[in-house]
C-alpha cells in the first residue's frame, strides 16, 4: 500500500489568528492534491478557537476560487475579518 | 489609472502627484481619520497592521474594479499603518472623473469593498489611561 505524498506550505498568521496560534507563520504538511477547502479544514483543527472563527484563507496573496489546488511551496495566510480604512 | 501605497509615515495633507485629465469635471478627496474612542474607551492612537504585498494587490484590484464599474478617470489611495494618533489620517483616497455622480459612487464603493477584503487590521490602541 502506498502512502499519499505530502507537500509543504507556509501559513502566515495575522491579527487575532496570530494571537491564537502565538506565531507569525508556520509550515504545514498537507496531502498532495488538496484543495483550498481541505487546507482550511486542516487549519481549523490547529486550535479549538479557530474551529468556528470567521476567517478567509488567502493563497499566494489572493483570495482563491473555490476548489483551487494548493501546491508545494505555496504561501497561505489566515485572514481574520479586516478593519482597514 | 490606479495607484496605491501603504506607509508608516504621516499622510495628512497628502498630495497625489498625478496630473489632472482635462476632461475631468470632478475631483473627490476622502480622508479617513482616527477617532478618539474605540470600543467605548478613550484612546490616543490606533495601531494598524497589514499583510504586505497582498494589501496593495487588493487595493489595486478594487481600484480597477471601481474604474471599470463607474467609468471614472482614476483612483489613487494611500493607507497608513503602524501607530496613528487620534485626529491623524489613516487613509487618503483621490477620485477623478468627468462628472461628480460617478466620483461619489466610486469613492463609496471603494471604501465599502476595502473594508471587506483588504488585509489591514486595527490590532490595538493606545489608551489615554484617563
Amino acid at each position: 500500500m502506498s502512502r499519499r505524498k505530502t507537500i509543504t506550505v507556509t501559513v502566515k498568521c495575522f491579527s487575532s489568528a496570530r494571537e491564537l496560534l502565538a506565531r507569525d507563520e508556520f509550515q504545514m504538511d498537507i496531502p498532495e492534491g488538496s484543495t483550498i477547502e481541505v487546507v482550511e479544514q486542516e487549519v481549523r483543527k490547529l486550535s479549538s478557537q479557530l474551529t468556528n472563527m470567521p476567517f478567509m484563507l488567502a493563497l499566494n496573496m489572493e483570495y482563491p476560487a473555490e476548489g483551487t489546488l494548493v501546491k508545494e511551496g505555496d504561501e497561505l495566510a489566515i485572514i481574520p475579518p479586516v478593519s482597514g480604512g | 489609472m490606479v495607484s496605491v501605497a501603504i506607509t508608516e509615515d504621516r499622510i495628512d495633507d497628502w498630495i497625489f502627484d498625478v496630473p489632472r485629465n482635462p476632461d475631468a469635471g470632478a475631483e473627490l478627496l476622502f480622508t479617513g481619520l482616527v477617532r478618539d474612542s474605540e470600543k467605548g474607551e478613550h484612546i490616543r492612537a490606533l495601531v494598524y497592521e497589514h499583510y504586505a504585498g497582498m494589501a496593495e494587490k487588493e487595493l489595486e484590484r478594487i481600484g480597477r474594479e471601481v474604474i471599470g464599474r463607474f467609468g471614472i478617470h482614476g483612483l489613487h489611495c494611500i493607507h497608513r499603518v503602524g501607530s496613528i494618533p487620534v485626529g491623524e489620517a489613516a487613509i487618503v483616497v483621490l477620485v477623478r472623473s468627468k462628472h461628480r455622480d460617478a466620483a461619489f459612487k466610486a469613492m463609496s464603493r471603494f471604501m465599502d469593498e476595502l473594508k471587506k477584503t483588504v488585509p489591514v487590521w486595527k490590532i490595538g490602541f493606545e489608551s489615554t489611561g484617563g
